[in-house]
């Protein structure tokens, strides 16, 4: 009887033991992301949406691309103004200042209203002229979109990366340049690869602000996850049932986010530190 | 007489209203030891700064083997490239192991290819007794472990003058020993050095001259015989016994 007992506890143990190494976690982390989408997909037949599925898809599909995209396009754009910000000059730093401190302070719903429709401005202007016109288009709406969700995390991203630049020391800039770096050997080889690491963190709070930032591309009519669940309530009526869906597909993407970025931030941390 | 390594020629260095160098000049030839030393605020480590173009003066000159650095258009990485500096707070890049901070320099700035500058980081780490924690991150060394990996980087560049910014002062007193021990080493090389330092001893086993600094001038100097054989300012008396 006993025997069984411990026997047991040393099998969970070593269960236990082998989930905790990084194939382990990364095994049980996706294991939990299908286990919460097939709940999800559970929750389409009990509510009785099964034939909306496949929209939904689109939708989720469309904001997801949105995500990846902005993501990307605001880590570069980020990270160059926040360069520019720190190491710009005068005259530069200026120029990223007055860039971060536009977007920040006006609404992302004016940002990409005026974005997205910036074609259609444009061809009033150019029709006037009498000049051809931009073909528009969904495509490019789907773009003007990304594009501005874009702009509209780099700046937020860029006061990240300009925090954790600033906050590796001064020191390590000048044992740098005493070695007989350039300025941009320095940025590159000793304060980025400091940075970047040290801002993880703080930059996983903009990577799981974001997704819900795209919503706002529903105002110009691009196809996302919300432009589905209004389509759907149209037709069902089931306004609660249909928004706990797209809630939980959010609830989904973000905690993947986040997992993956404490792994990545635990992979690359400097030992020691 | 042979063409000094460095000299220092006139220098005058302000942060805005504070003067904080009027007019100093020294030189130092081939395989010498200078000690500057002085009480805190005095400008040693502006000096140093100001030596490799770190904190550029406003005024005078600095030649390395009679290149001018002040000059218009003088190409400062290379210069700095042979003036190695050691900083009190060793300034280790932190997310390098102790090998690849003594290597990036000779990899990165001299364009050594990677197994030769590894060769060479690994010899200059053997220099300071420092092979067995090659692997190790700055993190995870003592201070003057840290240091003296810190003495390494500059080595492995193969500079003509090395500067030493008060290298044991952020150190704890157990500590210090094993840094003085590996400037002693080097300095018997033949290593052309600057050290801005309160450690006596070091100075006196040492140094071919010592020059003592207040107020952004120099007020005295001489060879460790005559300072410790009793200077002539008061000022220097006081910190050499303080010191």
């Amino acid at each position: 009887m006993t025997s069984s007992k411990t026997q047991s506890s040393s099998f969970l143990q070593t269960l236990r033991k082998k989930f905790r190494t990084r194939v382990g976690k990364a095994f049980l982390a996706i294991v939990s992301v299908f286990v919460m989408i097939g709940i999800l997909m559970g929750l389409f037949v009990y509510y009785g949406l099964e034939r909306f599925f496949d929209e939904f898809l689109d939708g989720v599909s469309t904001t997801l691309s949105l995500y990846i995209f902005a993501l990307i396009f605001g880590f570069l754009v980020g990270l160059f103004f926040a360069i520019a910000r720190v190491y710009g000059g005068a005259i530069l730093s200026r120029v990223a200042t007055a860039y971060i401190e536009v977007i920040r302070g006006t609404p992302v719903v004016t940002q990409i209203i005026i974005l997205a429709y910036l074609p259609d401005t444009l061809n009033i202007f150019l029709s006037a002229q009498g000049l051809p016109t931009i073909p528009l288009s969904w495509e490019l709406r789907y773009l003007m979109s990304a594009v501005c969700l874009g702009m509209n995390s780099s700046a937020y991203q860029a006061e990240f990366f300009r925090g954790s630049i600033t906050s590796v020391s001064t020191g390590q800039m000048m044992a740098a340049q005493a070695i007989g770096m350039s300025r941009s050997q320095s940025i590159r080889q000793i304060i980025l690869p400091q940075s970047l690491r040290r801002v993880i963190p703080a930059w996983a709070n903009e990577a799981s602000y974001l997704p819900k930032v795209t919503t706002a591309a529903y105002i110009v009519g691009v196809t996302e996850a919300f432009h589905w669940a209004n389509a759907t309530v149209s037709y069902t009526f089931r306004t609660l049932e249909v928004y706990a869906l797209v809630a939980f597909f959010f609830i989904i993407l973000i905690t993947f986010v986040t997992w993956l970025l404490d792994t990545v931030y635990d992979e690359v941390k400097i030992p020691g530190l | 007489m042979m063409e000094p390594v460095l000299e220092v020629f006139d220098v005058w260095k302000s942060f805005d209203e504070l003067e904080v160098l009027k007019g100093v000049s020294f030189e130092v030839a081939e395989g010498e030891v200078k000690v500057i030393f002085g009480p805190s605020g005095s400008g040693k480590s502006t000096l140093l700064r100001c030596i490799n173009m770190l904190d550029p003066p406003h005024q005078g000159d600095i030649l390395l083997r009679g290149e001018s650095l002040m000059k218009k258009g003088a190409d400062l990485n290379k210069f700095r490239s042979k003036i190695g500096m050691v900083f009190q707070n060793f300034n280790l890049f932190a997310h390098l192991k102790a090998i690849d901070n003594v290597a990036i320099g000779p990899r990165k700035v001299l364009g050594f290819t990677k197994e030769q500058a590894r060769e060479r980081a690994y010899s200059a780490l053997q220099l300071v007794k420092m092979t067995d924690r090659a692997h190790h991150y700055p993190a995870e060394l003592s201070g003057g472990q840290q240091q003296r990996v810190g003495i390494a980087r500059a080595m492995a560049m193969e500079p003509d003058v090395i500067l030493f910014d008060e290298p044991t002062s952020a150190l704890d007193p157990e500590l210090i020993g094993e840094v003085l021990q590996v400037m002693l080493d080097i300095a018997k090389r033949g290593t052309t050095m600057v050290v801005v330092t309160h450690e006596m001893g070091f100075a006196r086993a040492v140094s071919n001259e010592m020059i003592f600094m207040d107020e952004g001038v120099v007020v005295e100097r001489g060879t460790p015989q005559h300072f410790f054989a009793g200077a002539e300012s008061a000022r220097a008396r006081k910190e050499k016994e303080v010191g």
